[in-house]
Formats: structure tokens, sequence, C-alpha cells
């Protein structure tokens, strides 16, 4: 279902990458009137993994099927100076153009034809400065930005544990939801200042941004210099102690950090000892006696299932769960109950459990999510908005512009 | 000033930690006036350790004492004055202080209230307490890292991702509800999970692990079958690394330039793209040879000379000094109240200006008091002082 809350602000989608699809996406569930810019032959991305039945094909690629739900296709050849005018033309019937920097008009050409057009350009190292014209994909900024970096950290031996390659498109996915903020800003600043803004996102900064925590550690100089481990040292994150512990059919990840927390834990595995024990009672002095509470908890939990051990926890009002593969998410009653997967209509995706918005919302109408588009579906439907006269859309027609 | 698009959006922020902050400094940034509910009574609200600083720059703070019947109606008259309410306590906190979307639907119809929690308002698991960091274990992100081991290594625990991706979300959202409210002049709720964030922001690798049935080895996850070499790979100095994908010919040609032209680089096997696809695991081991040879600096800057995506593996120390991040100005330093500076972000895109959001310094506990209940709310001076014999104020 798409939620009704961008009714009638419309979009031009144009790049062939996760970023800008990612984007796009979000606009169209959101209720925006998003239509795709295709070069002749479709998008890169109808050809991205994975596929249907793990078969190569048109239509058959999963992901861009998804991307793709309830937006618009036109093919429009960017390369040729009459597509870039008719892309300029588009660009007057719309609020927003949503662009990889590497495609089509920029966005001064784009305002001179609509000054009241917004524009996001989505590049990996923003427009100016030294890197400006550098190639970059998901590994490199992944790794750019220090996530490959702190996802191995801290490690027993640095030089032979090389850093964590990029599972996915998350920098393209992370910049697009950026970028998709950054659309909305723009939308109202323009209307502000009466004329369209141009908006630049690097997907650099837009996925170096996440890096909060260690941000405030290197303002306080408590950053650490490298990433071997401190002998005996646990983990932290945002200041809460975390114990991974081993279970009869996988593992719970666990977080008694406060103290009434770490009570009722005690009570959950059968130790109400540490209730009294001063080495337990501070957060501070668990941290120092934090193997110790490891190895009493993980004796408990490993002789039983990960299900009971979480939901026993839970039970007493302790943050636990178990750690999921990736394929274990479409079996959690939570994520059925809410309706949170969504079903794409093409014959290809029937059945196939697809991640919804990770919002409800009480308040606004929705409306059912739309089939993706084969690449050009609406070129023609769109050239007539446009008022293009049909002598002259056979014309680029044959010319291979449309 | 054109760029304060939230300007005149009052925001009553309630929510604490990491997620709720993330996205009401994005808001702050914006323009919008952020007032931060919080409370001397409680010790979480004092601890404000490093990330604090970051991640509450833009904002002011009030602190209000909720338990009391007076704290309540002080809070309820800010919001009937507001536009937004933000909240990530617990399931069925906010209803029990009376402070439930319905309630406060009652004294401004047209509030958009975003409740934000571990995996929803609803279903079987609404009252479960949750933690970012837990989540990610939760919703998967964690196997595609590591297998899971006691010391947490490797694992995707660290850094912290499912809070900053929640924020993310969470202010799309809030923009999205203000252009609706614009739009009809009608409020919204939205109970936002932060499960739920994390799953549709790896919806490829989510939607490739259910339609082969499996998952890959954890850290294998991405080759794209025409990038060879496409890894990471060590360099000279002591745990530097390079990141390298090569997709075309031209690509590897730029590469085998810049190395030199190996003799292995001139095997028949490796001259073409098709050639080269089965040899991936024996050139990652050759490039790795070459590459630890050579600094990963100056490596990164002759492949992307070559025309080579190339880039070595960060940490925040060197992200930050990088000379074209610092040309793009994310980071910034910004005098603290007491003297020292603090390094924080600005908002992570740009308009072609210096203008990069409103940014100045995090409030101190209850900073703003005086501006924001007599200054917003009118109180006189008897009504202030009496509230703050009363302990409404703490």
């Amino acid at each position: 279902m798409r939620l009704q809350l961008l009714n009638g602000v419309r979009v031009l989608e144009v790049g062939e990458n996760v970023a800008v699809a990612f984007c796009g996406k979000v606009l169209a569930e959101l209720g925006a009137d998003v239509t795709m810019v295709e070069p002749p032959g479709g998008s890169a991305l109808r050809r991205l993994p994975p596929y249907s039945q793990d078969i190569p094909g048109s239509g058959r690629s999963i992901l861009h099927n998804w991307l793709s739900a309830s937006k618009r296709s036109v093919i429009l050849n960017l390369e040729d100076e009459r597509g870039r005018a008719i892309l300029c033309e588009l660009g007057k019937g719309v609020d927003v153009v949503v662009r990889s920097h590497d495609r089509g008009p920029d966005a001064a050409s784009l305002q001179a034809a609509n000054p009241n057009l917004t524009v996001t350009t989505l590049s990996p190292f923003g427009p100016d400065g030294p890197y400006a014209a550098y190639h970059a994909n998901d590994l490199i900024l992944f790794a750019m930005s220090g996530v490959s970096y702190y996802l191995a950290c801290p490690v027993d031996d640095p030089p032979t544990t090389p850093p964590k390659r990029n599972p996915g498109y998350q920098v393209g996915t992370v910049s697009g939801l950026s970028a998709a903020n950054a659309t909305l800003w723009a939308l109202v600043a323009g209307k502000r200042k009466g004329q369209g803004i141009a908006v630049e996102v690097s997907e650099w900064e837009a996925f170096t941004h996440l890096l909060y925590e260690q941000t405030g550690h290197l303002s306080d100089d408590t950053l650490p210099a490298d990433r071997k481990r401190v002998p005996g040292a646990v983990i932290t994150i945002v200041g809460g102690l975390v114990w991974c512990l081993p279970c009869a059919d996988g593992w719970v990840l666990a977080s008694p950090r406060e103290d009434h927390q770490f009570k009722q834990w005690s009570e959950v595995i059968e130790a109400q000892e540490w209730a009294r024990q001063a080495k337990f009672s501070t957060p501070d002095l668990r941290e120092q006696n934090a193997w110790e509470i490891y190895e009493r908890s993980a004796a408990w939990t490993k002789l039983r299932k990960k299900a009971e051990v979480y939901l026993a926890a839970q039970e007493k009002k302790v943050a636990c769960f178990p750690v999921s593969q990736m394929t274990d998410l479409t079996g959690l009653e939570q994520l059925g109950h809410r309706e949170f997967w969504t079903e794409v209509d093409h014959p290809l995706m029937r059945g196939l459990k697809c991640p919804g918005l990770p919002i409800r919302a009480d308040g606004a109408g929705t409306s059912p999510s739309g089939a993706p588009p084969s690449p050009g579906e609406h070129t023609l439907a769109v050239c007539k908005e446009l008022g293009l006269p049909s002598e002259e859309v056979r014309t680029l027609w044959q010319l291979g512009v449309i | 000033m054109h760029q304060r698009a939230l300007e005149g959006v009052r925001v009553v922020d309630f929510s604490w930690v990491v997620a709720g902050p993330y996205c009401t400094k994005l808001l702050g940034l914006m323009g919008a006036e952020v007032i931060k509910i919080e409370s001397a009574r409680r010790a979480q609200y004092k601890n404000r350790g490093a990330w604090f600083s970051v991640l509450n720059n833009s904002k002011r703070s009030c602190t209000i004492n909720l338990s009391s019947d007076r704290g309540k109606a002080v809070v309820k008259r800010l919001i009937a004055a507001s536009d937004v309410v933000v909240e990530n306590f617990s399931t069925g906190v906010m209803d029990r202080l009376g402070l439930s979307y319905d309630d406060l639907r009652a004294i401004n119809d047209d509030i958009i209230y975003v409740s934000s929690s571990g995996v929803g308002r609803t279903g079987p698991g609404k009252n479960w307490v949750a933690y970012g960091t837990l989540l990610q274990g939760l919703s998967g992100w964690t196997s595609l890292f590591s297998e899971p081991n006691a010391r947490m290594e490797g694992m995707g625990i660290v850094p912290s991702w499912t809070d900053p991706i929640t924020g993310l979300w969470e202010a799309l959202t809030i923009q999205a509800a203000l252009w609706h409210r614009g739009r009809t002049g009608q409020g919204l709720y939205v109970d936002l999970s932060m499960l739920e964030s994390t799953i549709t922001i790896m919806a490829d690798v989510f939607l490739a692990a259910v339609t082969t049935g499996s998952q890959n080895a954890p850290g294998e996850s991405i080759s794209p079958a025409y990038a060879v070499p496409h890894g990471i790979y060590p360099c000279k100095e002591t745990d530097a690394w390079i990141a390298i994908s090569v997709g075309c010919q031209s690509e590897w040609e730029g590469l085998c330039r810049v190395l030199g032209d190996p003799a292995w680089s001139r095997e028949t096997d490796l001259l073409t793209e098709a050639g080269r696809r089965p040899h991936r695991a024996r050139i990652d081991g050759l490039l790795a040879e070459e590459t630890s040879q050579r600094s990963a600096g100056a490596l990164f800057h002759e492949l992307q000379a070559a025309g080579v995506a190339a880039g070595p593996c960060y940490g925040l120390r060197e992200v930050v000094e990088d000379p074209h991040m610092q040309a793009g100005g994310l980071f910034r330093r910004l005098p603290l109240a007491d003297g020292p500076t603090q390094l924080t972000t600005v908002l992570p895109w740009s308009d072609g200006t210096d203008w990069r959001g409103e940014l100045f310094r995090p409030p101190a506990l209850g900073e703003h008091n005086e501006e924001v209940f007599r200054g917003i709310l009118g109180m006189s001076e008897q009504e202030y002082e009496s509230c703050r014999g009363d302990g409404v104020f703490e």
C-alpha cells in the first residue's frame, strides 16, 4: 500500500543506480507520482540480480521490480540533444527531478526551462572538490566512510583481518533515503525562496553521516587509535553492555544494561544471588566483570532454544533477541501481524514477501501499489501529456530518441 | 532565510538515546524549533556523553517533572502550541502520562505525532524491550558479516546502524507529514518500527537471500559477476587497506598500468573480462601481493587517475582529515558553552552555498526553561516561580 502523504508531487527520476532509484521508490511509496526516465533498451538496473528463479532476462530482476513498483517509465535517449531537450520539456510539468550526476541535462539546464523545479543530484563525491571526478561504487564508499573499518573493530590481529566489505547496496539505499529527505527540504525551501533549489547529495557524505558515535569519540579524544582489541575488553555501544550468548539452536543478543534490567536478567538465568554481590552492582563494575557474567549466562542459555531464551527475557523486560538469518525474517510473527510485507504486482513476484515502508500512519489515505512498468510503457502517454504532436512523436521514435 | 524550511515548526521532543535525537537533529538543522523534554530527576538525561553532543545540536532543552500533574499540564500547554511530537518511550508510557495521540489530538487537532519503537506499537512484540544494537541482530544485519561469536568480533554490532537509519526514516516521515498537513490541514499519527526501518534499507540483500532460499557466506555477499578484481587489499603501512573494483576492460588496463604491467597481467587467460572471471581468487592473491608493496594513499590517487574505482579503508580520523571531505564541509567544529570545541556534522546535503543547516551547540539540561515557559507559554513571573517552587521544572 502507498501512503497518500505526497499526493500531487510529481517527480522525474533520471539515473541508473540504486541511490536514485531508492530515492524515487521512497517518494513513490509516500504518494508522489514518480516517472523513471530510462535509456533505450531500459535501465541497467533492470539487469541487476537477484533474478526470478535465478534466470536473468527481461522483467526478471527482483530488485528492479521492487524498486520500480508504483512508478511510470518513459524511454528517452539522453545521449541525443533532442532527448535532452525533451527532458527539459518534461521538467516543466513536474515539481522535482532526482538525478544521477552523470545522466542528462544538469540542474542549471533543467532550471533554465523550469525555474521552480527542485533538482536533487546524487554523485559519489559531490560536484566540487579534489575527488569530484573520481570513480566509486558501493564497495569503495563503504570503505572510505569508515563503516568497513568499524565493522571489523576491535579484532585480535588487524594486519591479518581485513575490514568488512559491503553486503549490498547500502551506500545506495542510505544515500537515496538522505536524498529523499533533501528533496522534501528543497521543495519547501524553494517555495519560500520563490525559486527552485538545486540540492547535491554526496553519497560519501551521506553514508559517513551515520557514524555519529565515532564522531563523538573523535571529538572527545576517546576514539581508539587502531583496531587492536584490548585484551579482556568487552563491547559497549552507545554506553550499553551487550552479550552474544550461545543457545541450543543458534545465538541471542542480550543487553541488561540498567541496574533493574540486570536484576531481572539474573532472575531469568537463575542467578539471583548476583543481586547481593557488590561486583555486579553498577554498570561500570559489570563491565569489569562482563566475562564472568557471560560464562554464567551462557551456561544457562546454551541448554535452551533461542525462542525460549528471548521470550523469557522479554517477559522480564530485558532486551534480548535472536540473531537472525535473512531467511528467518518472513517467519517473524511480529512483521506479519503488522502487515509489513508487500507483494509486487508482477507475474514473477507472486507470493514473494517484499519489504514495505517501516511506518503505519493513521490519518493519511492509502492507495494500492502499482505494478512495475515495462521499459517505456508510459512514453506515449507522457508525450501526449506534453502536447507533442503525433507527427513529431513518430519522427522522434524513428530517430531512436524516444 | 529560505533555507530554514522548517522555520515556524515547533517540535516537542520526548525522544532520547539515539534514533529520535538523530531525527530531531536533522529537523533542527532544517530550521525547526526543537524542544527536548528532559528531566533532572532521571539519570539518563544527565549522561551527556560524547555522542550526545553530536546528536543534540540545534535544539533547546526543558526539564519537566512528568510524574506531577502540574508538569503534565505544562507539557500539554506546550504541545497545544506546537506542530510535532516525537517520542520513543516503551509502549504504554505516553498513554500512562495522558500524552497518547488521542489525548493530544483533543488539545491540538492537527498535531503530527511520531511514535518510534523497536518493533512497532502493535503486534505480539509491541511490549518488547529493544535497543538498536540488538535489532541489528534480529533484522539479519549482523549475519551478513560474521558467524555469531561470544566476543562479537566482526559481527556488525558496531558501528551503530539501526539507530541512525531509523532517524533518517523518521525525519523523512515528519517532512512528508508536514507536507500533507500543509495540503490537507490534517495531522497524522505515525507508528515507526526500527526493525522494519533496518530491513527495508537492506531490501536488496533480503530479496537476494529469500529468492535463492539461502544466504551467502558472511562477508561474501556482493561480488558483481562483472567486476574482477573487486575487494579489499592490504597495503604497505600497518593495517592499511584499499578497496578496488574493476568493472570493465579500460579499468583493468588502468590497473595494470599503475602496477607496472606485471607478468601475470599479460597472461592470455587474463586479457579479457570473460577470461578473468573464473580466476577471481587467483587475481585477488596476485593483486594483494602488489598492493602490499604500495602505500594506500598514493595508490588510491594513482588508480583514480587511471580511471579505476578505488578508495582507502578509512577510520573516522582519516575521513575527517581527508582534504576532499574537509572541502565539502560535512564535519564542523562548534564552540561549546564551557570553552572547548566539539566536532559534529551538518545536513548530509548541500544547496551549493555555505549553508549546511542551522547549527548551534547542544543545550545544557533545562537551559531553555525560562525562554520556553515564559516566552512561548507566556507564564507570568509568579506562575513560573510557583512551578519552580513546586518542582515542576525538575
